[in-house]
């Protein structure tokens, strides 16, 4: 069943044209992987589900965005949007000034959940689900620049979690990670996806393979392909992704 | 198709490519071989065929070995992926088929007798319609042609069905006590065996099938 549906998106940053009337479903609780090389416009299309493209004054974005149904482009608060669509970038961006659990409490904070308990309870499930938990407990007051990187991008993820978002945006989440911390994140979001619609944008094809139940293969803007993911990476349609996902294009 | 952006990498797949032709040209040089002394009850070449059986050993553990590399350091997708894990299991049929032609030769000279003209009127369509699957199904595989190797695995039923006259046959002639049956059994084991190559060529007729279009055609019906 499809929790996003996207319609003929364009996005045109002044003369550049980065996405053309691409139109994808995105299955509930699944991950999605985004694949294509550089410059494609994975970014731009997962950027565009949360509306991060609102503040580039030179953005002109056309096409729908339905989030169960609701058309997203036409939603007047933004950041009850961004509640439910949470993102996860590609190097971790942990606040440095504050703590650990702070970090965590912050969107809650900022979504004017105060009552110390069920904040509390919250920040421990997020961390817990973003399986940091063990290795952070004793020190929730201490600077997150104290953790590894992979630990760091684990907090991100914490933090997007805290808010309970419906879908989770993870934009590269790997690509600043050792193979160690890669295998843990990967390993979170497969957990993830029982309760979240996860997407992912990612350069590295067995990643995509390895994690996601969905593939969709972009080239200059376009959606090329779009599929079950083992059938991407064994039979693909498409020439053109059978190229890329062999090492053939260029 | 394009060529890879790793030329090295290209050079492997070919390289895999090539091997697993010359393996499927030399145990069907043995087949051959000895289709060719049983027919004519002469078993003096033998040797030229028992000496092949090691090249084909030896040619299956350098291309199961490339196989593995390939899948270790390349992580290869889609058509390369097919190539790949078809080429670990191409290795095994044709493996087969050269010990199959080596039996065949040792039963035929054990046996020490030329099958008489009744008995070689069934087995010979048997054996030429099984060399003609196995040429068809290695040309399948060296031309990438789904066609062919579509054609071959529609045929392994005649092949069937002419072990099932030899069967009959032997058993005819057994019944009327004009055979004897030490002779009778060698050469339904030759049949059988036969009828195995048949068997041999439409797997391998299959994994082209399934290495050129990513439809996996096994265990139905051609």
């Amino acid at each position: 069943m499809s929790h996003i549906r996207i319609e003929n998106l364009s996005v045109q940053f002044g003369d550049h044209q980065a996405l053309r009337d691409v139109s994808i479903d995105v299955k509930r609780h699944a991950v999605t992987a985004i694949i294509g090389p550089s410059g494609c416009g994975k970014s731009t299309l997962i950027r565009s589900i949360n509306r991060m493209h609102d503040t580039i004054p030179t953005s002109a974005v056309s096409g729908k965005i339905f989030l169960d149904g609701e058309d997203v482009l036409k939603m007047s608060d933004v950041t009850a949007l961004r509640r439910r669509v949470g993102m996860v970038f590609q190097r971790p961006n942990p606040f440095p000034t504050m703590s650990i659990y702070d970090n965590v409490a912050a969107g809650l904070r900022l979504n004017g959940k105060q009552n110390r308990r069920e904040m509390e309870e919250r920040v421990v499930k997020s961390i817990t689900q973003a399986a940091l938990w063990n290795e952070v407990k004793d020190r929730l007051h201490k600077s997150p620049m104290s953790l590894s990187g992979g630990q760091q991008q684990r907090l991100c993820i914490a933090r997007a979690l805290a808010v309970q978002p419906e879908v989770l945006l993870l934009d590269e989440p790997c690509s600043a990670l050792d193979p160690i911390a890669t295998a843990r994140v990967e390993e979170l979001i497969d957990e993830l996806k029982s309760r979240f619609t996860i997407v992912m944008v990612t350069h590295n094809m067995q990643q995509a393979a390895r994690t996601s139940q969905y593939t969709a293969f972009m080239y200059m803007g376009q959606l090329i392909e779009y599929g079950n993911t083992t059938e991407l990476f064994t039979k693909p349609k498409v020439q053109q992704t059978e190229d890329y996902i062999t090492g053939r294009f260029g | 198709m394009n060529q890879h952006t790793s030329r090295q990498y290209e050079q492997e797949l070919q390289d895999l490519r090539e091997r697993l032709i010359a393996m499927g040209s030399t145990v069907e040089g043995m087949i051959i071989q000895t289709s060719d002394m049983l027919e004519h009850g002469n078993f003096s070449s033998i040797e030229e065929v028992l000496q092949k059986d090691p090249v084909a050993n030896q040619m299956e553990l350098d291309i199961d070995a490339l196989c593995v590399r390939l899948l270790a350091l390349r992580q290869p997708a889609a058509s390369d992926l097919r190539l790949i894990t078809m080429g670990l299991k191409l290795t095994k049929e044709l493996e087969r088929i050269g010990d199959i032609a080596v039996n065949i030769a040792k039963r035929g000279r054990a046996c020490n007798w030329t099958p008489g003209k009744a008995v070689w009127s069934e087995l010979h369509p048997l054996i030429q319609q099984t060399l003609r699957m196995i040429h068809g199904s290695l040309d399948a595989l060296s031309k990438n042609n789904v066609t062919e190797a579509q054609q071959i695995r529609s045929e392994d039923d005649v092949a069937d069905d002419a072990e099932k006259k030899i069967i009959h046959k032997l058993i005819e002639l057994l019944q009327a006590q004009s055979m004897p049956v030490d002779h009778a059994t060698s050469l339904l084991t030759i049949a059988k065996y036969y009828e195995r190559l048949a068997d041999h060529s439409t797997n391998i007729a299959e994994m082209v099938i399934y290495m050129m279009t990513g439809k996996d055609v096994r265990h139905k019906r051609a």
